[in-house]
């Protein structure tokens, strides 16, 4: 398998082998639209109508005088011209044919310019016919013209169609073909999940084993559905069938005293391993060496209580294994490990009591069938095994069964051939130490045994587990403080967030009003006084009378002005100004930020069925996914439910609504860490793991152009640019 | 055309030249431009046709009907093959109505960005087609609409040729600009995905904050371009620039208008 969807199947669209093939849930994948290849032929455009005469009309019309006065005139001219034409053929012959002639042109040429406004509109809608029919003409070629360029450019956006797809569930399954750990989850989830994998993987013909520890029946529903497949199934409930399993069976006295020792020292917590489990697995080891048959728990028990304790031989031990236990430690030893023999034998009593009829046969019978396989997929051997621990157990007998169920797993992986298509599926790995998971890892890898292990709390030794086999996918996970490490190994990454939205609105209102007065009065009093006098005098010299006499003039006279003014000004005015101004303004700013790639709130509230896959073989990771069965019931029946129906709440009548979607509880890859620049949206929570387009933050591509192309709302050249973002906005992401 | 004295006078027949029109009850008088020709001659030499601009880059429905509305509005009049002079997918170059008279009124377009077109009797020029001519012309009037005098009409036209190659250019860049905001490139694989999209179509990756930021910036630049294309387009279909004064201004720079001297006057009826 490989990282491109291409090769992993992940692309497989919806029916085929993306339904039957390997499959662990779904993912929602947004409509893929085909690059908008620009058709590059150039739409037809209308010929240049040519027309000349129009504009040679006009200027012939707009020449010539217009009103009823110059018609008349040039009328009268006409008659005045002709008449005098006529009247000029009673000339005498000399000059009559001259001027017959030019009275004649005369005439001629002022009826022309008379008749001239009249002709010219019935001459002008002559030439219109022809020139419309000529264009007409013309528009026919350009009519066909573009019929083919339509057709071509219909071509043309149905090849860009056909490379489209719409929305649509697509399989989801991770890159690492080895170990899985699976985190958080609901028993319901975790059965849908473990349904959708172990489901797919056996429809591809592989061997799955798996082991339920966790006491929630999550296998229950892959049993149901691999019986109803009619697989061979072989499904064993501990404790009630431990002897049809046959824990203990085909082990040598050295893997009993190892499988014991751990099961007793791993249920210990509290206490460090050390050499008391050496001491332990030896003790176990000499005892079961001892016994002749077949070693069960109840007659291991018996066994460990007569070498503590010297008890009589108890019913379930022959004569002969007796006589070697208590021959087998001297009283220095068998006091020194006393404390150890009492915890073994009180370990093994709760394992004993969970056997059923603890008889001496006990262990044996249906458990040869299976004695040394777990996970091995010969011939004839189950294509579905089932180990599940009953919910009926107690605490303490649970806890001690399910660790050396554990223990015998890993001894059963040991001596495994390594052979390809099988799948161990451990449900409940909580209790195990992450040593032990650990070497499972490490046993299954070597035989090539793929590994999905379910926890349902990420806390103790699952943390330290996390991340250290390949993908992780966690379901959803309540407690936050288990939902932040998830979150913390996901990821951070930097992205541009709305730190600061600030709207600010301020108004002004001012007025002022003002008054003035002014009053100024104005006295003039001028005297003015004056005397002129002047005086002349004329000299004559003459030949007769030569003397001087006065005749000239002599003037005198006075004067005397007298002005008085009063004069009186009273101005007053009164102004009013008002002003009023509003002003708004809005500011957003960004703020680089390096936050978690999936908010832990977003994992406290995934659905029960939703799960994000971290894979990080796979470049896609961190994916969204959900493995609801419905979504496979709508796969295989299309169209009875659509993913916007799913996304709305909306199904129809009588379909069960999957629980991934059910109201209150979805919450879907809108919550996903959104590509980093984007508008503020408040956008409902989708089950969509991928964002619907969205046009950037200042775009405005919901806004049609003003002008309406050709091509487009009318047949036209031109294609309208805002088809396909129109089609984008129809669903909000 | 002047109203009498206590009485308005509704003015007619913009055809004839005229620069009046007759809306809601109110006779406007439009501005002096060349291409109304307002005072003076009548626009065309002939008697039977017309020529009109609208500020609009086609012959779309909207008008289609509202050139209809005009002409058959008194019943008589019907639309002669409507159908196929609208052939889905190719633009509409022709209109033809007929008179139960057996009188035709043919309209032809000649030009678009802004669209020009001619409406003239098909034979004789009948009373009735005179008429429903000049109805046509109010109507186009009414809606924005200019007459457009012989003596003009070649020039509009070639404009109308240059408009057009334009407004080619102007979607051209609008297509092209489509890629940028409908689509994501993915620099490992090259493939495009759709704009929103967290995974890459072609390689499965999940794009990086990075990626994000590149895309977007791509976007808002794309959207800038395209918003002037837009503009560009509108203003070319609108008929901007062709004539002075024409389009009508909107209503902020109309009422501005209004104040100056030889404005819009408008007189009450």
């Amino acid at each position: 398998m490989t990282g491109t969807p291409e090769s992993s199947g992940q692309n497989d669209a919806g029916g085929g082998a993306g339904i039957h093939g390997e499959r662990w849930g779904w993912e929602l994948r947004a409509p893929e639209t085909s690059l908008p290849v620009p058709f590059e032929e150039q739409p037809p455009g209308l010929p240049p109508p040519t027309a000349p005469w129009l504009a040679r009309l006009a200027g012939r019309r707009d020449r010539s005088p217009q009103g009823w006065w110059s018609h008349v005139r040039r009328a009268c001219g006409v008659v005045v011209i002709g008449g005098a034409a006529w009247l000029s053929t009673a000339l005498s012959w000399e000059y009559a044919g001259w001027v017959t002639a030019t009275l004649i042109v005369a005439t001629v040429v002022v009826g022309y310019f008379a008749l001239r406004p009249a002709v010219l509109p019935w001459w002008g809608d002559l030439r219109y016919r022809r020139w419309r029919s000529d264009l007409l003409t013309q528009q026919q070629e350009v009519l066909a013209a573009t019929r083919e360029w339509a057709r071509r450019r219909s071509e043309h956006e149905n090849g860009l169609a056909a490379e489209s797809r719409p929305e649509r569930w697509e399989p989801l399954r991770p890159v690492t073909t080895h170990r899985v750990d699976v985190y958080g989850g609901d028993p319901s989830g975790c059965e849908s999940l473990l349904l959708s994998v172990a489901g797919s993987l056996l429809g591809t013909g592989a061997t799955v084993t798996v082991v339920d520890l966790s006491q929630d029946g999550i296998c229950h529903g892959l049993v149901r559905k691999a019986m109803d497949e009619r697989r061979t199934v072989d499904a064993a409930l501990l404790p009630h069938d431990l002897a049809a399993v046959g824990l203990l069976t085909g082990l040598t006295p050295e893997d009993v005293g190892g499988v014991v020792a751990e099961a007793v020292h791993v249920s210990e917590r509290d206490r460090s391993a050390g050499g008391d489990k050496t001491l332990d697995a030896t003790l176990i080891e000499q005892i079961c060496g001892t016994l002749r048959g077949p070693v069960s728990f109840t007659r291991l028990h018996a066994a460990v209580r007569v070498v503590a304790y010297q008890e009589p031989r108890p019913e379930v031990l022959e004569r002969e294994e007796y006589a070697a236990l208590v021959d087998l430690l001297g009283e220095g030893a068998r006091r020194s490990t006393e404390a150890r023999l009492f915890r073994l034998a009180a370990a093994l009593q709760r394992l004993a009591a969970l056997e059923p009829g603890a008889g001496a046969d006990g262990g044996t019978g249906r458990a040869k069938d299976s004695a040394g396989t777990l996970v091995d997929g010969v011939d004839g051997s189950p294509s579905l095994r089932v180990w599940e621990l009953s919910e009926r157990v107690g605490d303490l007998a649970g806890e001690l069964l399910a660790h050396v169920v554990f223990q015998v797993l890993l001894h059963r992986l040991r001596h495994e051939e390594q052979t390809s298509g099988r799948v161990l599926v451990v449900v409940g790995a909580d209790r195990f130490r992450r040593t032990h998971i650990e070497r499972l890892d490490q046993l299954a890898r070597r035989r090539g045994v793929r590994l999905v292990v379910f926890f349902r709390h990420l806390r103790e030794d699952a943390v330290e587990l996390l991340g250290g086999g390949e993908a992780v996918m966690f379901m959803r996970l309540g407690n936050a403080r288990e939902a932040e490490q998830a979150a913390t190994f996901i990821g951070r990454d930097h992205r541009l967030v709305l730190s600061r939205f600030t709207v600010s609105r301020s108004s002004s209102l001012s007025t002022s009003v003002g008054t003035s007065r002014s009053e100024s009065a104005t006295n003039q009093d001028s005297v003015s006084t004056g005397k002129q006098w002047s005086k002349t005098r004329n000299y004559h010299y003459g030949a007769v009378m030569d003397f001087p006499h006065d005749s000239g003039t002599r003037n005198r006279g006075g004067q005397r002005t007298t002005t008085t003014g009063r004069s009186t000004t009273v101005s007053s005015g009164e102004s009013r100004s008002e002003q009023e101004g509003t002003s708004e303004s809005q500011s957003m700013g960004y703020q680089r930020v390096y936050e978690f790639g999936v908010e832990p709130t977003f994992l406290q509230a995934l659905s029960p069925t939703a799960f994000v896959l971290v894979d990080p073989r796979d470049p896609g990771s961190p994916r969204l996914g959900d493995c609801g069965p419905e979504i496979l019931r709508e796969m295989e029946q299309p169209g009875v439910i659509r993913p916007s129906d799913l996304a709305a709440g909306r199904l129809p009548a009588g379909q069960p609504l999957p629980s991934a979607m059910a109201p209150g509880r979805v919450v879907g890859p809108a919550s996903l860490p959104p590509p980093s620049i984007q508008p503020p949206s408040f956008q409902p929570a989708s089950l969509q793991s991928e964002r619907l387009p969205q046009p950037p933050a200042n775009a405005s591509p919901a806004t049609p152009p003003v002008e309406v192309p050709p091509a487009e709302a009318e047949p036209s050249p031109l294609p309208a640019p805002n088809r396909w973002r129109g089609k984008f906005q129809r669903r909000p992401d | 055309m002047r109203p009498s004295a206590g009485k308005a006078a509704p003015v007619r027949t913009p055809v004839r030249g005229s620069a009046g029109r007759t809306v809601s009850g109110r006779t406007v008088i439009l501005p002096s431009r060349p291409g109304s020709r307002s005072g003076q001659r009548k626009p065309w030499v002939g008697r039977s046709y017309g020529h009109l601009a609208l500020p609009v880059p086609h012959l779309d429905d909207v008008h289609r009907d509202l050139l209809d509305r005009a002409v058959c509005g008194d019943g008589s009049w019907t639309v002669v093959n409507a159908e196929g002079d609208s052939e889905p997918g190719l633009p509409v170059l022709r209109r033809q109505w007929r008179h139960a008279s057996g009188d035709s009124l043919l309209l032809v377009v000649l030009g678009w960005y802004p669209l020009v077109l001619t409406v003239g009797a098909e034979g004789a020029a009948s009373l009735k087609v005179r008429r429903a001519e000049r109805r046509l012309v109010e109507a186009a009037l009414a809606a924005g609409g200019l007459t457009v005098p012989d003596a003009e009409l070649e020039r509009v036209l070639t404009q109308c040729c240059e408009r057009w190659e334009k407004a080619v250019a102007a979607r051209r860049v609008l297509d092209e600009q489509r890629t940028w905001l409908e689509c994501r490139f993915c620099r490992t694989c090259g493939a495009w995905s759709a704009y929103g999209v967290l995974h890459c179509r072609g390689c499965a990756r999940r794009f990086a904050p990075a990626d994000d930021a590149e895309r977007d910036e791509r976007g808002r630049a794309a959207t800038e371009v395209s918003a002037a294309a837009e503009r560009e387009l509108a203003s070319l279909g609108c008929g901007e620039g062709v004539f002075p004064d024409w389009p009508a201004a909107p209503p902020a720079e109309a009422a501005e208008a209004a104040s100056r001297p030889h404005g819009t006057v408008v007189t009450a009826s």
